[in-house]
């Protein structure tokens, strides 16, 4: 148990950034010639350890990009991000594949979970991958949050969509992440079961320590967060501390107009 | 609809491409079979029709026509020999020749006899009008004089005879005679001969060599201006050859017969392999409907959409056998092109097996083209038809809802599912069982053979519902060996138990029969040595060639050696019981109790002394007589007739035991021109069996035709044999398998891109992409495990069933399960199963994480 436990606390003991994640001059392109798209076009971003952060931006503004650029899912055109002090553009698929498991928690918008596995093995997939169990402790506080005990034994087609969400947490943080992702984790969600998935990730950043990287649409999902950054065709718009719904609104208007009035 | 369904085809060409070889593989063996069939029936016809060449008219004895040395020698008629001058001096014909055919074993240069396949030489009566000759002389001349031979170029280049040599062929009398070889002859595409030692000779030489009476044909050329019929009239009118039944052939006449002889020696070969062209195809029609069903299951939100923009459900099921039919034309097509390479492959594996087929014609058919292509129509768009009625069935709501085929976990088999196939596989092993109590054979075979296959579709039936335990079960051992890996891979493998039943179902057609016949052979091995060691406890035999006998000085010979205990000569011939013909069998009285031991039912063996006889059990109902009573025994050429008394009767144990017993003195009365085929012998005991061999083979090495057998020869020559045949049904069932094989790497190929999501996920979650692959590996793994299992478990259960049945009929044979050979096969099939998922899993390996993460 002390060398798991151990191994559980190495990541945030080799960050001395301060930097949970840190990207410099990242550049995504699809495609080449005169059908190539840049959606990153160098984008230099830090998400500090322990801080809950939102990213917001038109569609199509490339968040869910950068995203995966950022959690080794996609590699970079250029551009370095480190997490945890490890540079990934560095990595093979091998190596970047290991950190994932380790280092990195995820949760998408829709089909997060493995329609084969039970809500339990779901949440215990990284550690497994990796031969390891989770502290009994942990497991039990996680579990205890997210109020997911009678719901272990089900498998996903059983459960709600704020169900199965809560799960996703459940598996994000079970392995203690350097960084969880959250790609629009309450698009699909109605208002209150999204307010409770907000409610977990805030509570594991400030009274469990994690460190939360979220794109979201909404500005209400938004104002959950500590900070919020903006992105517009591939490029960094601005940066809000402490967000209120008024400041959000604000700078989503100043980077386009048009669409926001329109559509949030 | 019609563009729609080609669409369809042309947009899902990568996955219909494993299919369609199924498809491919299938008819194909069903088109090479037909003209692998016909291409032999051709080469044979040619060998044999060498036979009409030059010939206007044939007269052959009452048995008809004899066309090659694999017809039987025994009890053989011929025309008078005495005909052939008579023929000859007719005024229309140009020339007649007398044809012989009959044995002449040939002694290589160190003395040793000369066989081919087991089979020592046969020799040929050479003509003198070279016309009517059927060989082609490669070098050399025809054999003209007493002295002269020619030989077969096979023989000669393997034993190293040239011409000037001299040869020595065994005659009749068993004598050597020296000949000089004077030609070489070709019989390289002529298979008449089966690969057999051929030799040639001048007529009368022809005649003496090989002890024939008379001829086996003679063969007539007319002089020109004759027509066929009139000399055919002409022969009919010779007195020399009336009364004995002789038949007549006009030369056209010949080559019909000859014609419908090979098609004689082809047509049940055929059938022997249509049979499993047939399963193949069966296989590959499995594979299909499987493909169209995961299909229209993938496309269940394109096909609502479809009905939502108003197709009806007819045109959603006609385009789905439009699709079905296009795909089956271009893959039967495909297939047929396929088959004529095969047939040439066919000719090659069973060459290599060891059955000399002729090989020199490919004789395309279009009823072959026909006959294949229909067969791959109808069995794929018959495949199509459940799974088009499954389309129908898609609601238009469905294409807002639906999610892809297999990413929902489906729900458990229905219930008239299992019920159907539990009474079927109940019913089908009360059937198989009632069948094994008949006393008759070949009746409870049939019905033997109906029920395993009513057990067999039940079971398939139950598939579902066994594959998701069985694949747990399974499951566990790489669970164990690969941890998380093989346990995703194990849920992934029973998620679907209904596509992964059908999916195996078509692995376990082809396994269960395998190892039905590799059961019934191991069983026939161990029960046979088993008999001989009960029944006829000899330490060695001394055996004669066919139709020869073992000389009278040599089984006085081993009767005085002092390394053997007992030695007895065996008698074996047909004579005449109360009128009808029997096998009879006689023996030393010294070998009774100690070298044969038969089931008796009534008496004792060592009761059959001169005067009486033992018969077999069912021998005293068909002959009307019972113990005490007598029978009236005549030999095979007539002569005194003796009055027999029954005294014991014996189990027809299938054993060798022949239909009669009698005492060699009554043997030799009845047929005194026969001697013992075989000496039975006990070494003396205390004496070692490399002694005891060593001076039974000094013994009998001056006689060249004589053959030495332990227990243990005999059992190497019969294993030998069985494992051939044992492979050959191996190698036919093959293609079966590897059309099964292509069916889990095509469902294992529709799944990952049906999981593009799902594994992008795991990848997402730290799956590496070698775990990835490792996964999939084990997943395909586990389905061709639990095809492999179902099949060893049915195919063992059928064997046995068989092998009950003949050990209740017969009295001999006992289970034997080769269960080294059973691992073999299931670890054969994981092995198998890791190959098929190869290129699905590099597919599924090479897909980038982020694209697939975000694909809907
Ligand atoms: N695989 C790809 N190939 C080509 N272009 C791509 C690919 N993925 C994304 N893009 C393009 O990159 C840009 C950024 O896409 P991205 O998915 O990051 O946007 P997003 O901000 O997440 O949008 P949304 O809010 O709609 O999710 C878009 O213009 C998109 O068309
Ligand atoms: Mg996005």
């Amino acid at each position: 148990m002390s060398a798991i436990t151990r191994t559980f606390r190495e990541g945030s003991e080799s960050a001395s950034s301060g930097y949970a994640v840190l990207a410099r001059d990242l550049v995504k392109t699809y495609g080449s010639g005169a059908t190539a798209v840049r959606a990153l076009d160098g984008v230099t971003v830090g998400f500090g350890q322990g801080e809950f952060t939102a990213i917001m931006g038109p569609s199509g503004s490339g968040k869910s990009t950068l995203m995966h650029c950022l959690a080794g899912l996609d590699t970079a055109t250029a551009g370095s991000v480190q997490i945890g002090g490890v540079e990934l553009t560095k990595l093979n698929d091998k190596a970047l594949t290991l950190l994932r498991r380790r280092r990195i928690g995820f949760i998408f918008q829709s089909f997060n979970l493995l329609p084969t596995l039970t809500a339990e093995q779901n949440i215990l997939l990284p550690l497994d991958l990796a031969g390891l169990k989770p502290p009994k402790q942990w497991w039990d506080q996680v579990i205890g949050v997210l109020d997911l005990g009678g719901r272990l034994k089900h498998r996903p087609g059983e459960l709600s969509g704020g169900q199965q969400q809560r799960v996703a947490c459940a598996r994000a943080l079970m392995s203690r992440p350097e960084v969880v992702f959250a790609d629009e984790p309450t698009g699909n969600l109605d208002s209150r079961s999204g307010a409770e998935v907000l409610a977990f990730l805030r509570m594991s950043v400030h009274e469990l320590g994690q460190t939360v990287v979220m794109v979201t649409h909404d500005t209400t999902a938004a104002c959950a967060a500590d900070r919020v950054v903006f992105l517009a065709d591939g490029i960094m718009r601005g940066d809000v501390a402490s967000p209120t719904p008024d400041s959000v609104t604000a700078q989503l208007r100043m980077i386009r107009p048009d669409r926001v009035a329109a559509g949030e | 609809m019609f563009k729609t369904a080609l669409a369809n085809l042309r947009a899902h060409k990568a996955r219909m491409l494993l299919s369609s070889i199924t498809v491919l593989l299938g008819v194909g063996f069903v088109a090479g079979t037909l003209i692998f069939t016909a291409s032999i029936k051709e080469s044979f016809f040619d060998s044999f029709a060498r036979q009409a060449k030059n010939v206007d008219a044939a007269v052959t004895p009452a048995g008809g026509l004899q066309v090659s040395s694999i017809e039987n020698q025994q009890d053989k008629k011929t025309v008078n020999p005495a005909a052939l001058d008579a023929v000859r001096n007719l005024p229309d014909v140009a020339s007649a020749e007398g044809r012989v055919l009959g044995p002449a074993p040939v002694l290589d240069k160190t003395g040793k006899v000369v066989k081919e396949n087991g089979n020592t030489g046969v020799g040929v009566a050479f003509p003198t009008d070279a016309k009517l000759g059927y060989f082609d002389l490669s070098s050399g001349h025809a054999p003209t004089a007493t002295g002269e031979i020619a030989m077969d170029q096979a023989t000669a280049e393997d034993r190293h005879f040239a011409l000037g040599d001299a040869v020595t062929v065994i005659d009749h009398g068993d004598q050597p005679e020296s000949f000089h070889l004077v030609g070489i002859f070709d019989t390289s595409t002529d298979k008449t001969y089966a690969g057999e030692t051929v030799v040639g000779f001048d007529t009368p030489t022809a005649l003496r060599v090989t002890g024939s009476a008379g001829y086996d044909q003679i063969a007539v050329r007319a002089k020109s201006g004759v027509s066929q019929d009139h000399l055919v009239t002409e022969l009919k009118d010779l007195p020399v050859l009336d009364g004995s039944g002789d038949t007549f052939y006009t030369g056209a006449q010949l080559t019909t017969e000859l014609a419908s002889k090979a098609t004689g020696y082809t047509s049940g070969f055929g059938t022997f392999l249509l049979v499993f062209a047939i399963i193949a195809a069966l296989v590959s029609a499995l594979v299909i409907q499987n493909t169209f069903q995961i299909l229209v299951a993938q496309r269940a939100r394109e096909l609502a959409l479809l009905r939502c923009v108003g197709a009806t459900r007819r045109q959603v099921f006609g385009s789905t056998l439009i699709e079905a039919f296009v795909f089956g034309a271009l893959a039967s097509a495909a297939g047929f092109f396929a088959g004529i390479g095969l047939s040439m492959g066919l000719s090659a594996l069973l060459n290599a097996a060891g059955l000399n087929m002729p090989t020199d014609h490919l004789v395309i058919d279009p009823s072959a083209a026909l006959y294949s292509i229909g067969l791959g129509l109808l069995l794929t768009v018959g495949s199509a038809v459940l799974p088009a009625r499954a389309a129908t069935r898609v609601a238009p709501v469905q294409a807002l809802s639906a999610q892809l085929g297999e990413t929902r976990v489906t729900r458990k088999a229905g219930r008239v599912r299992v019920g159907i196939g539990l009474l079927l596989a109940l019913a089908g092993i009360a059937v198989g069982y009632a069948g094994m109590q008949t006393q008759d054979r070949s009746r409870g075979f049939m019905v033997l053979t109906l029920g395993a296959m009513v057990t067999f579709i039940g079971v398939l039936a139950l598939g579902p519902v066994i594959a998701s335990p069985v694949i747990r079960v399974l499951g566990w051992l790489p669970g164990k060996a690969f941890g998380p890996t093989a346990r995703l891979a194990t849920a992934n493998a029973g998620r679907n138990p209904r596509r992964v039943a059908a999916t195996t179902a078509a692995l376990t057609i082809g396994i269960t029969l395998v190892t039905m016949f590799t059961v019934v052979t191991a069983s026939i091995k161990a029960s046979a040595t088993d008999s001989i060691k009960e029944h006829f406890p000899f330490d060695y035999q001394v055996v004669s060639e066919p139709d020869r006998s073992v000389p009278a000085d040599t089984v006085a010979k081993l009767k005085a050696l002092p390394e053997l205990g007992t030695v007895a000569a065996e008698y074996d011939g047909k004579i005449t019981l109360n009128g009808s013909s029997e096998r009879a069998g006689a023996i030393d009285a010294a070998g009774y109790h100690t070298l044969i031991n038969p089931i008796m039912k009534q008496g004792s063996i060592s009761d059959v002394v001169p005067g009486t006889v033992a018969l077999q059990d069912s021998q005293l109902t068909s002959l009307h007589t019972a113990i005490g009573q007598t029978v009236t025994a005549t030999g095979p050429n007539g002569g005194p007739a003796l009055t027999l008394k029954v005294v014991a009767s014996y189990q027809d144990s299938g054993i060798g035991m022949p239909e009669t017993t009698i005492s060699v003195a009554d043997f030799q009365h009845l047929d005194p021109s026969q001697g013992p085929d075989t000496v039975s012998v006990l070494a003396e005991s205390g004496v070692t069996l490399a002694a005891s061999r060593a001076a039974i083979e000094a013994a009998v090495a001056d006689d060249p035709l004589l053959t030495v057998n332990s227990v243990a020869d005999y059992k190497n020559q019969l294993n030998t044999s069985l494992n051939q045949i044992l492979a050959m049904f191996t190698a036919m069932l093959g293609l079966a398998i590897l059309i099964a094989l292509i069916g889990i790497a095509n469902t294992l190929s529709l799944s990952v891109l049906e999981r593009t999501r799902e594994s992008a996920l795991l990848r997402a979650l730290g799956l590496t992409r070698a775990q990835l692959r490792r996964m999939l590996m084990v997943e395909a793994m586990l389905m061709a495990v639990l095809g492999v299992s179902l099949g060893i478990v049915m195919g063992g259960g059928f064997g046995w069933a068989l092998v009950h049945l003949v050990a209740k009929a017969t009295g001999v044979g006992s289970l034997a399960i080769p269960y080294a050979q059973l691992l073999i096969y299931v670890l054969a099939g994981a092995l198998a199963g890791v190959l098929a998922a190869v290129v699905p899993a590099r597919r599924a390996a090479r897909q980038t994480v982020a694209t697939a993460i975000t694909e809907a």
